[in-house]
């Protein structure tokens, strides 16, 4: 018998946050918002007529500490959530929230206009507004009769 | 039609389908405790300050965040899901549930409940005998 068989699930982790994702997009009545360890902060992108919008959930990072590059058709976001000193004696019963430095890069569905680029951060939420580049956009053609 | 008029009435009042259940999303928590009480803080971005809700019923802490609607369009790559948060915790006889502090600072949420009066420590005092 042939042991020697492609295993498909050789990296473990990976595919159980893969599966995270998956069945945490069914929905669950209950189930953490914040999405597999190692994504943080989580990224939406969403498509619009003209636009596209890029949301990232970084709560309690300060607009200061975020850095946002778009290049061609992708967006990079670095920042820092600072991990807080405890004061002697004071000890953690529980540890969810991610801390530390991150980076995360997203390619977008259509090259953007860099010029249009327009960020707004609110409650922990970092929206960023984007144009589509002129090619990109849909053209709509009237028909003469 | 009438059909599901007819369901609806077959089936008793206190029934909750699942699909009409409010979905919730547990916060990321962390819960410190310090000398004067237990901090818990949690993420619970796109929330205002005036969409949260903290209440305490005997000895259940419940929190509760409503998010922000999300964003219109099609959603051509997502990792998280936009909803309403809520968590609940049961407090222990050591900690005073009248003594509850809150903030909100840029969605993250601190809540600092304090130890009861009798779950403090004392000091005893070493009476002189003369």
């Amino acid at each position: 018998m042939v042991v020697d068989r492609w295993f498909p699930f050789f990296d473990v982790g990976k595919t159980l946050e893969e599966m995270d994702r998956m069945f945490g997009q069914m929905g669950q009545p209950l189930s953490v918002r914040s999405v597999p360890r190692g994504t943080f902060p989580a990224v939406n992108v969403y498509e619009q007529d003209d636009g596209i919008i890029l949301m990232a959930e970084v709560p309690g990072v300060k607009p200061g500490q975020l850095d946002l590059i778009v290049q061609g058709d992708s967006v990079t976001l670095k920042g820092q959530r600072q991990e807080e000193d405890l004061p002697n004696g004071d000890r953690f019963y529980r540890r969810e929230r991610p801390v530390g430095a991150f980076t995360r890069t997203v390619t977008l569905p259509e090259p953007i206009d860099p010029n249009s680029v327009k960020a707004e951060y609110k409650n922990g939420v970092l929206k960023v507004h984007m144009e589509k580049a002129e090619q990109a956009k849909a053209k709509k053609i009237t028909i003469k009769s | 039609m009438a059909a599901e008029q007819r369901i609806a009435k077959t089936e008793p009042a206190d029934v909750v389908r699942r699909e009409e259940q409010e979905r919730y999303f547990q916060p990321a928590t962390d819960i410190v405790e310090t000398a004067e009480g237990v901090t818990l803080k949690f993420d619970m971005p796109g929330v205002a300050k005036e969409n949260v809700d903290i209440t305490v019923d005997k000895d259940m802490l419940t929190i509760i965040g409503r998010a922000e609607p999300e964003e219109a369009g099609m959603a051509v790559y997502r990792e998280t899901h936009v909803g309403d948060y809520r968590r609940q915790f049961t407090l222990s006889a050591d900690m005073d549930p009248n003594n509850i502090t809150a903030t909100m600072d840029n969605g993250v949420l601190t809540v600092a409940v304090g130890k009861a009066e009798q779950a403090k420590p004392r000091k005893v005092k070493i009476a002189a005998t003369t």
